[in-house]
């Protein structure tokens, strides 16, 4: 609902709060913090031994749009050769000097764990609020934990995977569209009562 | 009061209240308007277009032409929306169109008397000359006339969505073909979706007293509805019309959340846009009750006879107190004898056959109502409907009526299937156009099939509904096909009636039979034509009641026949859309992205104003008390030529290329070389679009032997980086180059000015920044702020000794804090686009403004930074002789003679004394701007022959904004025209 939000500066990520109808929560939204990020791009003809040296160090990397994880790290695949990898409780220095090493002659690594706002998105009326943006079929019959995209949803590229059955997603928006991305997604949940956590006083 | 004693699927033991016209009503939920009204006896709902002529209700869909009302008030307001699709709620407002000064008594109907001068072509020929007045007197005139209601003059206090829902088969009409259609993909387990126009699922066997396996069509429909909404792989959407089919299984719908509330519930849409993709569809839209062209049919009361028995049997409601009923078909025929058994008082019903099938004779008996066979209506009478003259084989008869069923066949719904360049093709058999070549995955089912008795829909229904779940991957469930007795379905073509009199064949367009021979006799015989020469088939109702007349009007008099006449085609959407569903959440502030730069915060609190460029935010300049922007400006670059300037550039497009062959990409996007550039050394680059023109610049890095860090403009950040996939997995998929964009995790501030040096030590963890240790065009890879990672590259867009950092986004904040501290001694300023603009100006550096998609690297004079000893993008182009004519503006500074005279960018260049034409324009003024420094304006500009021309004085005409000075040719490097401030 647009028009909720016309007081609220544009620029400034939505207050944490409840929003739409009150006395239930069909949809939540919690900001992750303290999460490492960077690209992981397989060199020219080097995919197949990438994926084995990480598969070796024990994060089985997919060549396709699939999260995968393994020795605390998650890898989702975002185009030929190319993945997101994040870290819980580590730096993004640390991540890229362990992804550097893992890589060496095979991939490029950069660092990205200041450029996006990470969002998990779960709750009974997740899917049907999402299906307001995201043009890709979420019925369990298509999209299963695992399962990621990297599409535009409202206008914002993002690139999001499902994590559990509840359901929950991921999802990775550029820190500067994350502001869009809220006033969005809090439109679409309005109507089943959304909770949004993490982002303070926006 | 017309409503019938008993029946309809209305709850009559519920009354809402609704007013027409400030009159008030009641009616049942279940009710549309158009049914309400007509229980209330009201039948008069709107006026003509054309000839403001009294209209009523002639159908009960969306095909509606006449009975055009304006729902709700105030905000809310909406025009032209059909009475017979609005399902009633309480305290529902509705205003009739096109009168004055009331429904009743309309002063334009006058336009009657002089009709035989509106006839089809009457703008065209009638406001020929003088040509001076159109713009001044017809235009406004004709303005003024025309149009339908009033939209609303305040914002639209609701808000819209839009929805994607993939499924395995589309089934889009929810009758006996859709219903059978569902039930048979459903069972199978395909993901099936059924949609209906309708808020009531069940379509004419809502309307209809047939026996479908044994059972009355009610239970029928409640029985398979009761099934479909067992079934979780089955979405029933009621309210949802598909107005558009699209490659690629795609379909657009709008559901009408809310439409059937006063107010939406709080945080529901009112309308919601919906995208499905199909696997495969099943078209089960129906068929549209044609009407008979014959004089008088346009009067309230005449409708359309499967409409009557709709509003009989659905709704209750007797269209008069007396009908009679005027048709060619035995399906319009049964239709009329049901309303009569649902207490409809049907005197006679003329039937232009010489028999009708001998088991509706016999029904009709039964039930008291005459036939007349052979027989045609002539004329009407009445303002409303009170009488009706039939020509029988016996003489001329007069029935006293109030209301009229006429049906002229049925014209199967085929729109969704033109769609995709389907051409509809005829069926003699049935007098009607059936689909042709369809969208892929798409059946057609039913009536819209052609297949017009309800046996054959339940048969096709089940068949097609099965095939596509097959189609989809799904193993159909083997179940009979529901089964309903045969019903006659006999027809003889029939399109007008010859007698005297006005005779519409489009009521919403107020074309006559007597515009179509007009257009026959002036050769607009075409069908495309036909259309556009007498509006026939445009507006809300797209024809689709009245298309087939008026083609078979024009066959007959081009004694073509139909097929070879053809039929226009039908294009999305099916029904009106309202741009605002179409919008969805992005108005107002959410039109599109709003994105803060990491500073966005610190520059709120500076007292910033903001301005969008494209996407982003940014600080336009940071007015002090006191101070207009031109002040604050002024102030701001003179602080930072004086001192030290500060400015959030990490809009910027920043693109990590990494890779052996990362040089070599470069070479061949840039003009010039980067495989040569040192590491820690930065270049200003500029590349080309493959035709040659320029297609963005900005500075690169080198941070290793195998890694580089590109800066785009801000505007062509996505576009550069597209740009480079684009080479990299198509133009040369052997370079060993990963790209990673890196706008968002690096926040960049640029420093700038005399004192920027001084700044930057104190932020800097011991690195040396002194001119040899971070000479002009280096780039360093260090620490601020005690350990935060940084970059920071000597460069310059203002010509002043000037740095940029570069530090993890989560820091851009606390840096600019840091140089706001670190540069408090020197009396540092923030400013903004604006003053960015002034600098780059009077240092003569090229922008978006010159950058705009027409200029060469030459035009730009940069032609000489184009390397001889490589290719590159657009190289080939950029050497065409258009290119390197030396008549071609190129690249050049102005100045006022009288400076005390404002450059206005836009203006032309003309020699003095030349005319304003366009043989004698020498180019145009791309930027300008108020140089404090120089106290004058300043501006850049393309000039042909421009850098020979330095010192001549010209002629700069501006009749858009009002200005025509004259101005210098100058060097466009206003500033330390040496370049040597920014190397010290």
């Amino acid at each position: 609902m647009s028009d909720l939000f016309q007081s609220l500066s544009p620029a400034r990520l939505l207050p944490a709060g409840h929003y739409g109808v009150q006395g239930i929560t069909g949809v939540t939204a919690q900001v992750v913090t303290n999460l490492a990020a960077a690209t992981l791009v397989a060199r020219k003809g080097k995919t197949a031994a990438l994926i084995a040296a990480a598969t070796a160090s024990g994060l089985p990397l997919v060549d396709a749009p699939k999260a995968s994880s393994g020795a605390g790290l998650e890898a989702v695949g975002t185009g030929p050769g190319k993945w997101q990898v994040f870290s819980e409780g580590s730096s993004g220095a640390a991540l890229r000097r362990r992804l550097e090493e893992l890589a060496t002659d095979l991939g490029a690594v950069t660092d990205q764990s200041d450029a996006n706002l990470v969002l998990d998105i779960c709750g009974p009326k997740a899917r049907e609020a999402l299906v307001k943006g995201v043009a890709v079929d979420l019925d369990p019959r298509a999209f299963q934990p695992g399962d990621a995209a990297t599409t535009p949803v409202s206008h914002v590229g993002v690139t999001f995977w499902q994590r559990d059955n509840a359901p929950s997603y991921r999802f990775a928006v550029g820190n500067t569209f994350a502001p869009a991305f809220l006033r969005w997604l809090a439109a679409s949940a309005a109507e089943y009562g959304f909770a949004l956590s993490g982002t303070d006083r926006g | 009061m017309t409503r019938l004693s008993a029946g309809g699927l209305i709850d009559r033991s519920r009354t809402l209240s609704f007013s027409f016209d400030g009159k008030s009503y009641t009616g049942h939920p279940g009710d549309t308007l158009a049914s309400a009204l007509l229980a209330n006896g009201v039948r008069l709902v709107g006026r003509s277009f054309k000839y403001h002529r009294p209209r009523g209700i002639v159908t009960a869909g969306s095909e509606e032409p006449n009975a055009l009302v304006e729902l709700r008030s105030g905000a809310r307001r909406e025009p032209n929306t059909r009475a017979t699709t609005i399902e009633l709620f309480d305290a529902l407002e509705a205003t009739s169109q096109n009168r004055w000064p009331s429904l009743d008594v309309d002063l334009l109907s006058m336009n009657q008397l002089v009709s035989p001068f509106l006839g089809a072509g009457f703008y065209y020929k009638t406001f020929m000359w003088p040509a001076a007045f159109w713009e001044k007197v017809y235009e406004p005139m004709i303005r003024r006339a025309a149009g339908l209601g009033r939209a609303a003059e305040a914002a639209d206090p609701d808000h819209y969505e839009k929805a994607t829902h993939f499924c395995d088969v589309l089934v889009i009409g929810s009758g006996a073909a859709g219903l059978a259609a569902a039930l048979a993909a459903g069972r199978s387990g395909a993901r099936a979706v059924l949609t209906d126009e309708d808020f009531r699922l069940g379509g004419r066997l809502l309307s209809e007293q047939a026996e479908i396996d044994g059972r009355s069509a009610a239970d029928f429909v409640a029985r398979a509805l009761a099934e479909l909404s067992s079934l979780p792989n089955v979405r029933l959407m009621p309210r949802t019309t598909v107005f558009g089919a699209y490659d690629g299984g795609e379909f657009g719908a709008v559901e009408k959340v809310s439409d059937h509330l006063a107010v939406p519930a709080p945080f529901q849409p009112r309308q919601r846009l919906w995208r499905f993709i199909a696997k495969r569809s099943v078209l089960a839209a129906g068929a549209f009750d044609r009407p008979i062209v014959f004089p008088g049919n346009d009067r309230p009361g005449v409708m359309s006879a499967l409409a009557l028995a709709t509003y009989a049997t659905r709704f209750g409601v007797g269209a008069g107190p007396r009908a009679a009923g005027f048709t060619n078909n035995d399906h319009a025929v049964a239709a009329l004898l049901d309303a009569a058994a649902a207490g409809v008082k049907l005197e006679a019903i003329a039937d232009v056959r010489e028999a009708v099938a001998p088991a509706l004779a016999a029904r009709a008996k039964a039930l008291g109502v005459d036939l007349l066979t052979g027989s045609e209506v002539i004329a009407t009478s009445g303002k409303c409907l009170s009488s009706v003259t039939v020509r029988t084989p016996k003489g001329v008869r007069t029935l006293s009526v109030e209301a009229l069923g006429v049906s002229g066949g049925a014209t199967p719904n085929v729109n969704l299937t033109c769609h995709q360049g389907g051409r509809p093709i005829w069926r003699e058999d049935i007098a009607a156009f059936v689909p042709g070549a369809l969208p892929v995955g798409m059946a057609v089912a039913g009536a819209a099939a052609g297949h017009l008795t309800l046996a054959e829909s339940l048969a096709d229904g089940t068949a097609l509904g099965a095939a596509a779940a097959e189609d989809a991957g799904f193993a159909p469930v083997a179940a009979p096909a529901p089964v309903a007795g045969d019903a006659p379905n006999g027809l003889k073509a029939f399109w007008q009636v010859h007698a005297k009199g006005p005779a519409f064949v489009d009521q919403q367009n107020d074309v006559t039979a007597k515009d179509v021979a007009l257009a026959h006799r002036e050769g607009f015989r075409a069908v495309e034509l036909l259309k556009r020469y007498t509006t026939m088939g445009m507006a809300t109702d797209q024809g689709k009641t009245s298309n087939m007349a008026g083609l078979a009007i024009m066959a007959e008099l081009t004694g073509k026949g139909i097929p070879q006449t053809g039929t226009t085609v039908f294009r999305p959407p099916y029904t009106p859309v309202a741009l605002g569903v179409l919008a969805g959440h992005h108005r107002g502030v959410d039109f599109k992205p709003s994105r803060p730069t990491p500073t966005h915060q610190w520059a709120e609190e500076q007292g910033a104003v903001f301005v969008e460029t494209g996407q982003w935010l940014r600080a336009a300049w940071f007015p002090k008390a006191g101070e207009d922007w031109q002040a604050a400006v002024n102030r701001e670059v003179k602080a930072t030529r004086e001192s030290v300037g500060v400015i959030d550039v990490s809009t910027f497009g920043k693109i990590d290329l990494q890779g052996p062959d990362a040089g070599r990409l470069l070479d061949r996007v840039y003009i010039n070389m980067f495989s040569t550039l040192g590491v820690g050394k930065a270049r200003y680059g500029v590349m080309l679009r493959e035709d040659g023109i320029v297609m963005d610049d900005g500075t690169t890095a080198r941070l290793a032997d195998d890694h580089y860090v590109m800066t785009t403009t801000t505007a062509n950040a996505a576009k550069v980086f597209q740009h480079l996939e684009f080479c990299l997995q198509v133009l040369w998929p052997e370079l060993d180059v990963c790209l990673a964009s890196i706008t968002e995790q690096w926040a960049q501030i640029a420093v700038s000015g005399p004192r920027s040096r001084d700044v930057l030590a104190k932020l800097v963890d011991g690195a040396d920044v002194s001119n040899t240790g971070l000479p002009f065009m280096g780039a360093l890879q260090t620490t601020v702020m005690g350990g935060v990672e940084a970059r920071v590259f000597r460069l310059s867009f203002s010509g002043e000794l000037g740095y940029e950092i570069a530090v993890p986004a989560r820091h851009g904040d606390a840096l600019m804090r840091a140089i706001m501290a670190a540069g408090a001694p020197y009396g540092i300023t923030p400013y903004g686009v604006e003053t960015l603009a002034v600098l780059r100006i009077e240092k003569g550096h090229v922008s978006g403004s010159e950058l705009n998609g027409q200029t060469s690297a030459r035009d730009l004079g940069l032609g000489r930074m184009a390397s001889t000893k490589k290719d590159f993008i657009g190289r080939v182009m950029a050497g065409r002789p258009a290119f390197t004519d030396p008549d071609r503006p190129t690249f050049v500074g102005f100045r006022p003679v009288d400076r005390s005279a404002r450059l206005k960018a836009g203006a032309h260049f003309l020699a003095l004394g030349a005319a304003p034409t366009t043989e004698n324009d020498e180019g145009y003024m791309t930027s300008v701007a108020y140089s404090p420094i120089l106290g004058h304006s300043i501006g850049l500009g393309l000039l042909k022959r421009g850098p020979e021309r330095i010192g001549e004085t010209l002629r700069a005409y501006d009749p858009v904004r009002g200005g025509d000075i004259e101005v210098e040719v100058c060097s466009p490097h206003f500033v330390d025209p040496e370049g040597e401030k920014q190397r010290v």
